[in-house]
């Protein structure tokens, strides 16, 4: 599952190298700076441009909801501060960063936090293998989270996820605005080629967290994780990373 | 996360608010863009005190219908010149409801398929 996850994240990576320089020249023949002015702009259609406009408004509204009780959770359990107080950094950075620094700040901060994502995913990988024995570790993962079938979740539903979340690479508007604003061709070039390699690391670091996990603690310890996943990452790290020991 | 936050603003104040009021500067729009995102935020994180358990399934619901609904036109858009406005229309309501509707049944096939 976790080598199917990797191929769809690099597969549609792969896919972006390719029709990325198209997008951006696409965006700058019709001098398009959001996602639905572009649309708007190669079918003649306000309509469309509105509909699309409201649809983004509704569902990345919800999304942000996700991703500040993720980044609440994340605070609350590496800072060691209150969850509400976690949330406050949250709002704090974020809106510091978007009011002062504009898309300039936010495509350097986007850069930043892909960087720290990578090392990140490769230090718990690593941090994993080293703890469970190194290759001994898949003996110790039980039968059944290491069988195609899955502990608790369907196998199409895993692969479906990771399939929609690959998918995301094409055509989800926060990485496109990126796109769009890219200087000339060559800078979608160089990102198109940096992109595929290190989303390949990340992606194969971060599929098998979940895996590894199992040979190195007790079902009951990560029991917890099974209806709430968005505190395996802080567990793994509070757990592994050498400040903490 | 702002990257969110920035095309959220814009689907609001740049394509929204600028179709309603074309008359609107783009300095305006801009400074909008800055006091309507911070608006945003703040009622996100107003939201993520409590949770609702509604909220797990919406992302992901959210999240595919915003790639259905871009995908479609934007790839038909530069490998076809055939492409309609009634098309693109179509697009993103057979977009939303298929993605909605797949919710809707609890993604009928999985169960299919995960009980054989």
């Amino acid at each position: 599952m976790v080598i199917w996850g990797v191929f769809f994240h690099v597969a549609f990576a792969c896919i972006a190298f390719i029709i990325a320089p198209k997008i951006w020249l696409f965006s700058q023949k019709y001098d398009a700076k959001t996602v639905p002015q572009l649309l708007e702009r190669r079918y003649d259609s306000q309509e469309g441009k509105i509909l699309l406009a409201v649809i983004m408004l509704l569902m990345y509204t919800v999304y942000l909801v996700a991703i500040f009780k993720g980044c609440a959770n994340l605070f609350q359990d590496l800072l060691g501060v209150t969850y509400v107080q976690g949330l406050l950094i949250a709002v704090a950075i974020v809106a510091l960063y978007y009011v002062i620094g504009g898309l300039p700040a936010i495509i350097w901060i986007s850069f930043l936090q892909g960087l720290i994502m990578l090392v990140g995913a490769v230090m718990l990988y690593t941090g994993l293998i080293s703890s469970g024995g190194g290759m001994a570790i898949w003996y110790r993962i039980p039968a059944d989270i290491l069988s195609m079938e899955g502990a608790t979740v369907p196998w199409q539903k895993s692969f479906g996820i990771a399939f929609s979340i690959s998918f995301g690479l094409l055509a989800l508007p926060d990485l496109l605005i990126m796109l769009f604003s890219a200087k000339d061709r060559r800078v979608v070039r160089f990102a198109g080629l940096y992109g595929p390699i290190s989303i390949t690391i990340y992606a194969l670091c971060i599929f098998s967290l979940g895996v590894l996990a199992h040979g190195v603690f007790s079902s009951e310890q990560l029991a917890p994780f099974m209806a709430n996943p968005d505190g395996l990452i802080p567990f793994l790290a509070t757990s592994l990373l050498p400040c903490q020991q | 996360m702002s990257a969110i936050v920035l095309v959220t603003t814009t689907a609001l104040t740049s394509d929204i608010l600028k179709y309603l009021r074309p008359a609107t500067s783009d300095d305006k729009v801009l400074v909008m863009t800055r006091i309507v995102g911070v608006i945003i935020i703040i009622v996100s994180a107003f939201f993520a005190i409590d949770v609702p358990q509604l909220i797990v399934p919406l992302v992901s619901v959210s999240m595919g219908v915003i790639a259905c609904c871009v995908f479609i036109p934007l790839i038909f858009g530069l490998y076809w010149d055939r492409g309609t406005a009634t098309g693109f229309v179509a697009s993103l309501v057979a977009s939303f409801g298929s993605v909605v509707l797949w919710q809707l049944f609890g993604n009928p096939l999985i169960h299919l398929y995960s009980s054989v």
